[in-house]
């Protein structure tokens, strides 16, 4: 009555019928997961000079910007966002500061990511910034800027998460420029 | 070469109704895409992963699901963006953002994830920034 390619048809589609209900199920239920972790920053030293301390490429006006520099420590503990459809974290420290012309600016200063729960905690001491600090123009046109953490969950399978900090953000203002 | 014998045997009456069934699946699938891509106002809702550069988030051959709402582009971001002339589109993350107020245009500079540097070396011959308008896409998914 039925030959062996019926029944590995149906097998087949069993199968996979069965692997795109649990994958569903996954990245459905992944959502409703207990999302809570913890980051700070403290700035510990920062100074505003012109040029930066490390090269800025494709900036043709390199020389003539103005650049912060920053040292940090960070502290984050983000085991607490690693469930089973987990593949990484992303975490980004970034820098927001409002200018009379520009409404909003965002940099991200330090970024990592984290794949295992085992490697989620942070101690960064007197750490600098990764990424250059500089304003769309060359000089800064506000006194002050805000950190804050951002995170981004990539799952196995289903929607992208982000998250941000909840925590008020740290103020930070601008030294005077500084020459060498 | 029993097939080729049955399709021998139709009339030109079932061989068009064959034919016409195979180009309503084709439509059918055609028509999805389309659709969905109108749902999400993006040219290509689905993107599969060319290269390695966003690893390990995405690894080659990952599939994306992409809309591209008017909303004004978060940090941290994934995007999928053309530059103009070239023809590839490009999935990485958006590491800054500058809202200009007074034009609304936003200004944007990505970065793959694995890679040690900006892309500013990817955009065309001194372009600092890419737009929204460059951005065909953003990954929900």
């Amino acid at each position: 009555m039925y030959n062996q390619l019926q029944r590995l048809n149906s097998v087949v589609t069993f199968a996979l019928t069965v692997a795109f209900v649990l994958m569903g199920v996954v990245s459905f239920t992944s959502l409703y997961q207990p999302l809570d972790a913890s980051a700070n920053v403290k700035v510990k030293g920062i100074r505003l000079r012109q040029g930066s301390s490390f090269p800025d490429y494709y900036n043709e006006n390199a020389a003539k910007s103005e650049y912060v520099h920053l040292a940090m420590d960070i502290d984050a503990d983000l085991t607490k966002l690693f469930h089973w459809n987990t593949k990484q974290v992303f975490l980004m420290l970034v820098a927001e500061y409002e200018t009379p012309k520009m409404a909003t600016n965002q940099l991200v200063l330090w970024d990592t990511i984290v794949q295992s729960p085992e490697d989620a905690q942070f101690k960064l001491r007197k750490y600098r910034n990764k990424y250059h600090f500089n304003h769309f123009s060359r000089k800064f046109d506000t006194q002050s800027a805000n950190l804050t953490f951002y995170w981004d969950i990539t799952p196995h399978i289903g929607l992208l998460q982000r998250q941000r900090q909840g925590k008020i953000p740290m103020k930070v203002t601008l030294p005077p420029l500084s020459y060498k | 070469m029993e097939i080729l014998q049955t399709i021998k045997n139709y009339s030109i009456r079932q061989m068009l109704l064959q034919s016409l069934n195979f180009l309503l699946v084709l439509s059918t699938a055609f028509m999805f895409w389309k659709g969905l891509g109108l749902y999400q106002n993006t040219e290509s809702p689905i993107v599969v992963v060319l290269s390695g550069s966003m690893e390990p988030a995405f690894y080659k051959g990952d599939i994306l699901f992409l809309s591209n709402p008017k909303t004004p582009i978060e940090i941290g971001e994934i995007t999928v963006f053309k530059i103009e002339g070239k023809e590839i589109p490009i999935v990485h993350r958006v590491i800054r953002v500058h809202n200009d107020e007074s034009s609304g245009k936003q200004y944007l500079l990505t970065k793959g994830d694995n890679n040690e540097i900006h892309d500013r070396g990817l955009y065309k011959r001194g372009q600092m920034w890419i737009e929204q308008k460059d951005v065909v896409g953003r990954v929900k998914g």
